[in-house]
């Protein structure tokens, strides 16, 4: 047994033994003191064996969820503005037809109240013909 | 159905972020290099699925993380050799037990290859098939720089006091 636990220690330091005679060699650690370098060193390779990372999102199932929600909102946010873009453009041409509409009626107004003007500069010639036969009977008169 | 990445790469988070933290002695950028190299890990899952070793790969890309994260605190300036610069963070400085700092300071005094070796071995407990797998290298270089890496634990220890481990 101790011939076999020697050879073991000998495979061991080579690098030839095996996991299961590894463990055969390390199941016999009881009995010695925390101030020895041994169980102080197996210690720190078990502590090391215990570090874990903190959790964080594993990319395979995280990543397909926030890319179809993503997808979504991008959809639901370009069909907003889509739908706020046309809206936005038909008010707009509303209210461009109502502007020229309201230009075309004051145009209209400006040009009735400039032919009624036009009449009026008409009527002028009356008067002068008036004058003029007011002064030919003056003339005759004298 | 589950997918390759979290069948045969994301279970390897828990001990890529020992062997990070093997490199880099700091927890956080230790995760910060496990994250981003599980990110790519994710993002070429099609193309490792293909592969003979995609573990290997994940072993690389960490490295060149962990290399990366180094290089960005600019603790060494020359860049020559990488394997150099990843035993050389200091672990004193990290809050870690008494027993761990005794873990690190050995390791400290392997070279890259051995080092990493016997961590796989030892804090791991992989076989020399796996290690090969992981390092990529021949089952029988494992063997050698392992027994080189033991060897060197047995005059370490001698010189603490005891011979065995």
């Amino acid at each position: 047994m101790e011939t076999d636990k020697s050879e073991l220690w000998e495979k061991y330091w080579k690098g030839e033994s095996s996991l299961e005679e590894e463990s055969l060699l390390f199941g016999e650690q009881e009995g010695l003191t925390e101030n020895q370098p041994q169980p102080t060193f197996r210690k720190g390779m078990a502590a090391l064996r215990d570090e874990k990372p903190k959790v964080f999102p594993k990319p395979a199932t995280a990543f397909p969820w926030q890319r179809m929600v993503a997808g979504i909102a991008l959809l639901f946010t370009l069909m907003a503005c889509w739908w706020g873009y046309a809206s936005y453009r038909e008010q707009q041409q509303k209210q461009a037809y109502l502007q020229v509409v309201e230009a075309m009626v004051l145009l209209q107004e400006q040009l009735n109240k400039g032919s009624r003007q036009l009449e009026n500069v008409e009527n002028l010639k009356y008067l002068n013909a008036g004058t003029d036969w007011y002064e030919i009977n003056n003339q005759h008169q004298r | 159905m589950k997918s390759f990445f979290e069948t045969e790469i994301w279970p390897l988070k828990n001990r890529l972020y020992r062997f990070a933290l093997l490199w880099l002695k700091d927890r956080d950028k230790a995760q910060d290099a496990v994250q981003e190299t599980m990110t790519k890990g994710f993002l070429h899952s099609n193309q490792l699925e293909h592969m003979n070793n995609p573990v290997g790969w994940m072993v690389k890309t960490l490295k060149n993380e962990s290399l990366m994260q180094i290089r960005r605190d600019g603790k060494h300036e020359v860049l020559d050799e990488a394997d150099s610069q990843l035993m050389e963070v200091e672990s004193e400085k990290q809050d870690f037990s008494r027993e761990v700092k005794m873990v690190y300071r050995f390791l400290d005094l392997l070279p890259a290859k051995q080092r990493e070796i016997f961590y796989l071995r030892e804090v791991e407990g992989l076989t020399h098939q796996e290690i090969a797998s992981y390092m990529e290298l021949p089952e029988e270089q494992v063997k050698v720089n392992l027994h080189r890496a033991r060897k060197k634990l047995k005059t370490y220890l001698e010189n603490n006091g005891n011979g065995q481990i």
